[in-house]
């Protein structure tokens, strides 16, 4: 028997077998040396087998299964019927215990191979907790768990990818989310038939394969989780990623911030202001400027304008490649900063911020406003911290940019049009991306790009409208 | 919350901008050499005369408004080719009169031709994503709309001169009430494509359509004489765009002058709503009769813009005889609810 | 992917023609326009972006207006640029039809705005378009807070002037040995040099005044918060002037009251009537205009002091 289970599993080194030879029987203990703990191998099957071999009695052959399994101290032990599910139980971290060949017993000696529970490290708080999700299916459940201590907090896990077979959980609270949703979710997601899934990213693209606007809203932060599952919402787990999917996520979501919650109100309605400010800025203002370069000088203010054809003048590219190259170049320095070593990040910003856009000012390359102009462009994107909406915004800078080098502030509106058709015709799990606005909730406006008063409880009216009638 | 429901705000909000459709490129043009009692009158006049049509049109609504026009089957083409020719018609106008704005105030080098396709593409593309999306277009863009609104409002206060509106007992000139009131309410008739099942509560949004009806002749008054007022009857008329002079005399706090560009956009937005929701009504008109999906749209574009490039004036008798064509195509399909 | 799509076609149906870059453009700060027997005589000043040579004067002389543009736009290979224009300077010498091309070419032309200021001078030379703009903006303001002679007036309430009642009043500046103002000139229908003290009554009557110091006999009274109402009664015009006069002394009260009424009255009977006309129109009275002053200055006694002889 356990020649079979090492052939098929191509007799690779990890896989340990130890064999123990009592008088007449004859045991074998099997487990992979990279997934299972050896002081728990030796603590909870050695060593209640060695006392056997102190006593070394004459056991029948029918009693001893009984007598091990007694003797065992680990957690949880199980008798398995074939070579498969022994082989599948060396693969999450049990030993298998194999008794004259016959019986098979495994018993639970998981290695603990995740890192501990670290401070969030995307989604920056100042005063809200620091803890944040790990790689790890159970402690990520264990950490909402933590927060909501409920009995209706309800968790449905299924194994998805055909080779990879990572355990998903779809969590829900009965009683606040809506069923449809929750069916809804549930057959999105067992549609997913890809063969690996390392990632959480993997199901977000499934899921909103439809739009280029964020549908499925990732978080690290376990409070922001909670309070999302409080709403009604949905939140997939994901084994192995350290981030949380929430369903469904509207456009204001991505203007939240985790402190809203733990401050006075009049900043968090100051700072998602400014957030919004930042949006539009990071969005228009490269465009603005093309299309009051080329097309549309009325606006800006004489002095602003002669200092603008001043500087214009002596930059031999037209004001759209100018722009063109330092965005690219922004990018560049931006996604170098991201891949590289912290030891070395710092040398990058001096050579790329300081060195290499002072001397493009003064080799004449490229005109000082314009460095000006695409660093606050890029500055307000770095507001925000979910990739998906930095490249909802990088996506549109540059449509609009392309518009208005070529048709002035006209082609900013028709970007303008074109972002809000792209709003206006999303959804996100059959609900409109646009709540609160529209459909306009009275009670929900009052936290939304402006934070008046906090919702009496944290239900989303909107997801919880249809359960309630 | 199903998708496809409406809720009444949203239904209003629509009716605005249909009323709105072409109150500052057409119905603005009007007022010109007329004073303040023609001016109050003629709109009260179209308010009356647009109410009892209001309260047609909420009568109109029905679940199969397109598919089953008349229970007279000859009848019911007949209705359909008048009903295409008013939306063809309302889209072609506003196309028109938009890409001449445009091109007066921000692209005066452009070829007109460049404009017009460009604005007709993006409606083309709202319209394409439903009539549930142009919906919510409307939605979002009437919040812009209305910031921009009170920044044009506030800040042309001070310039504001009572005399202007003087004199006031004087004849009465200049009344064309009938044309207005086809310029506001024949394109609302648009919003029957809606169906009344999927409005959520149908009463509400009868109260909602009558409260943004009133709303909105309140805010057409206010408007012409709020810029009669600033600019003077005389100055009012020699003028091609009343409304974009006042825009220009914004100046705030001495350092943001010359916004007119910037401002124009509520111009732009109203069009976009209105072009955007003629186009889907003339697609779900030939969508009843011929069951071709969204590449009728093609067509669509192709007709409108080619009748485009032949008009080269602002407004003209038959555009009237159109917005009349249309009402009354209309009313005809009210028969069929009554028996 | 329609959205790139609709770039594409953009792009092919523009052909990046229409660009237009901002270095391509001379930014006009001023114009001044005189007339020559047939001819006109357009004075342009270009802002310059570079620091050495601060501004360029250019003068045309051709028989239109559009034409001098157009002649000066291809001698200077620069699109000539009018939205940031500040100050139209037009010369004594215009009579009624040119200021009929004038307002005409500024209504037409795309790029200008009408929201410049605009004055008369005796006639136009260097020394008058070299001084900055807002210099002379400055000047117009100041002397309507001193003296209450001049506002500063825009192009486009000129042309809404003349549409109402014909006759607009321009500030009159002289440029012999130093540029200051002197009041008002009257255009179109009547071309006329306005003293101070009619001045200062048109503003008055107007209802342009705020704040203005007036000298009489040697003595200088300071004036604050003022405002006019012009009330239309059946058979007369009631100007009603309120002001408020910070002083020490209460007896200069009635001074002032006299001073001012003489010089509305003296106004009102020596000088065309159009802007009466204008407000009988309005207020729908078609008889002979009489008037009726009424000054009311409100006495406030000084923090300050004085010396007595």
């Amino acid at each position: 028997m356990k020649e079979e289970i090492l052939n098929r599993c191509g007799n690779s080194t990890d896989i340990i077998i130890r064999t123990i030879n009592l008088k007449n029987n004859v045991i074998d203990c099997i487990y992979s040396e990279t997934l299972s703990s050896s002081s728990a191998i030796t603590n909870y099957v050695l060593k209640p087998i060695s006392e056997l071999i102190i006593e070394n009695k004459n056991i029948a052959s029918t009693t001893i299964i009984n007598l091990i399994k007694n003797l065992l101290t680990g957690s949880s032990i199980n008798e398995l019927k074939s070579i498969d599910e022994a082989i599948k139980n060396i693969f999450l971290g049990y030993t298998i215990i194999i008794i004259n060949n016959k019986n098979i017993l495994s018993i639970e000696t998981k290695a603990s191979l995740d890192r501990g529970i670290n401070s969030s490290s995307i989604e920056v708080s100042i005063t809200g907790p620091k803890d944040s999700f790990t790689e790890n299916f159970n402690t990520n459940l264990g950490l909402i768990r933590k927060r909501i201590r409920n009995n209706n907090l309800f968790v449905k896990s299924i194994t998805l990818g055909n080779e990879s077979h990572t355990k998903i959980g779809i969590c829900y609270i009965n009683g606040i989310a809506e069923k449809s949703l929750i069916k809804k979710v549930m057959e999105k997601i067992i549609k997913i038939n890809n063969d690996i899934i390392i990632d959480g990213g993997y199901i977000t693209e499934e899921l909103s394969k439809s739009t280029f606007l964020p549908q499925v809203n990732q978080t690290e932060r376990p409070d922001l989780a909670s309070f999302a599952l409080l709403e009604g919402k949905v939140c997939i787990i994901v084994d192995n990623s350290p981030t949380v999917l929430i369903i469904p996520t509207f456009f204001i979501d991505f203007f939240h911030t985790p402190d809203d919650y733990y401050q006075k109100n009049i900043n968090t309605t100051f700072t998602r202001i400014l957030r919004f400010l930042a949006f539009l800025i990071a969005i228009f203002l490269p465009g603005y400027y093309i299309s009051v370069t080329s097309f549309n000088p009325t606006a800006i203010p004489t002095n602003l304008l002669l200092n603008l054809i001043e500087q214009h003048t002596i930059v031999p590219f037209p004001a759209f490649f100018e722009i063109l190259i330092m965005i690219i170049a922004f990018e560049i320095l931006r996604e170098s900063d991201i891949r590289i070593p912290n030891k070395v990040g710092s040398s990058v910003s001096i050579l790329g911020g300081l060195i290499l856009g002072d001397a493009a000012v003064s080799a004449g390359i490229i005109s000082p406003i314009m460095i000006i102009v695409v660093a606050i462009s890029s500055i307000s994107a770095l507001v925000f911290s979910y990739n998906s909406i930095v490249n909802l915004i990088r996506y549109y800078r540059y449509l609009i940019l392309i518009l208005g080098m070529l048709l002035g502030i006209y082609g900013l509106f028709i970007g303008f049009g074109i972002l809000v058709i792209n709003i206006a015709s999303t959804t996100s799990f059959g609900f409109p991306y646009t709540y609160p606005f529209v459909p306009f909730i009275k009670t929900d406006i009052l936290d939304s790009f402006i934070k008046v008063k906090s919702r009496q409880n944290k239900r989303n009216p909107l997801l919880t409208k249809n359960r309630n009638r | 919350m199903n998708k496809e429901k409406y809720t009444s705000l949203e239904i209003g909000i629509l009716i605005f901008f249909l009323l709105n459709s072409f109150t500052s490129t057409i119905t603005i043009q009007l007022f010109k050499n007329t004073n303040t009692i023609s001016v109050i009158l003629t709109i009260l006049l179209a308010f009356v005369l647009g109410l009892i049509f209001m309260k047609i049109i909420v009568k109109l609504f029905s679940d199969d408004y397109l598919k089953n026009l008349s229970n007279i089957k000859i009848l019911n083409n007949i209705i359909k080719i008048l009903l295409l020719i008013g939306s063809l018609g309302i889209s072609i106008y506003v196309l028109l009169n938009l890409s001449l704005i445009i091109k007066n105030v921000l692209l005066t080098n452009m070829s007109i031709q460049v404009i017009q396709l460009t604005f007709l593409i993006l409606s083309t593309l709202l319209a394409i994503k439903g009539i549930k999306s142009i919906t919510i277009a409307a939605n979002i863009m009437f919040i812009v709309y209305f910031i921009f609104l009170i920044i044009n409002f506030s800040f042309n206060l001070l310039n504001v001169n009572p005399i202007n509106l003087l004199p006031i007992n004087t004849s009465i000139e200049n009344v064309n009430f009938f044309q207005v009131f086809l310029l506001t309410v024949a394109p609302v008739f648009m919003i029957l494509i809606i169906p009344k099942k999927e409005i959520i509560d149908f009463n509400d949004c009868k109260k909602k359509s009558y409260i943004f009806f009133v709303l909105f002749y309140i805010y057409m008054i206010i408007k012409i004489l709020f810029i009669i007022s600033i600019l003077g009857d005389k100055y009012y008329s020699i003028v091609a765009y009343p409304e974009i002079e006042v825009l220009k005399i914004i100046n705030i706090f001495n350092f943001f002058e010359r916004l007119e560009e910037i401002l124009i956009i509520n111009i732009f937005i109203e069009n976009l709503i209105v072009l955007s929701l003629a186009l889907n009504y003339s697609k779900e008109i030939i969508k009843a009769n011929f069951n071709i999906d969204n590449k009728i749209y093609i067509l669509i574009d192709i007709i409108v813009f080619f009748s485009v490039i032949k008009l080269d004036i602002i407004t003209n008798f038959y555009f009237y005889i159109i917005l009349t064509i249309f009402i009354i195509a209309n009313i005809l399909t009210y028969k069929k609810n009554k028996s | 992917m329609k959205k790139i799509y609709l770039i594409i076609l953009i792009i092919f149906l523009t052909g990046c023609t229409n660009y237009n870059d901002i270095s391509n453009i001379a930014v006009v700060s001023s114009i001044g326009i005189s007339v020559n027997g047939n001819n006109y005589n357009v004075y342009v000043k270009v802002l310059s972006s570079n620091q050495e040579n601060e501004e360029n004067i250019y003068i045309k002389t051709c028989t239109t207006i559009d034409e001098c543009f157009n002649n000066l736009s291809t001698e200077l290979m620069k699109r000539l640029y009018l939205t940031h224009m500040d100050l139209l300077i037009l010369s004594n010498n215009l009579v009624k039809d040119n200021y009929n091309q004038i307002f005409n070419f500024f209504l037409n032309e795309k790029s200008s705005r009408g929201s410049f200021t605009t004055i008369i001078v005796e006639h136009i030379d260097n020394k008058i378009l070299e001084t900055n703009t807002t210099d002379i903006k400055n000047m117009l303001s100041l002397s309507l807070s001193t003296n209450g002679i001049t506002t500063d007036i825009t192009l486009t309430d000129i042309i809404k002037d003349i549409l109402n009642y014909k006759i607009s009043y321009v500030p009159f500046i002289k440029t012999q040995n130093t540029i200051n103002v002197k009041g008002y000139k009257t255009i179109y229908d009547e071309n006329k040099i306005l003293t101070n003290e009619e001045s200062l009554a048109i503003n008055i009557i107007k209802n342009n005044i705020k704040t203005f110091q007036i000298t009489i006999d040697k003595n200088v009274y300071k004036l604050e918060q003022c405002y006019t109402i012009n009330k239309v009664h059946n058979d007369n015009i009631e100007i009603n002037f309120y002001c408020k006069y910070y002083g020490n002394n209460k007896s200069d009260k009635n001074n002032i009251e006299n001073y001012l009424t003489k010089i509305i009255t003296s106004f009102t009977q020596n000088n065309k009537n159009n802007y009466f006309e204008y407000l009988l129109y309005k207020y729908g009275r078609n008889n002979n205009i009489k008037y009726n002053v009424n000054i009311n200055i409100d006495y406030k006694p000084n923090i300050g002091g004085e010396i007595f002889e």
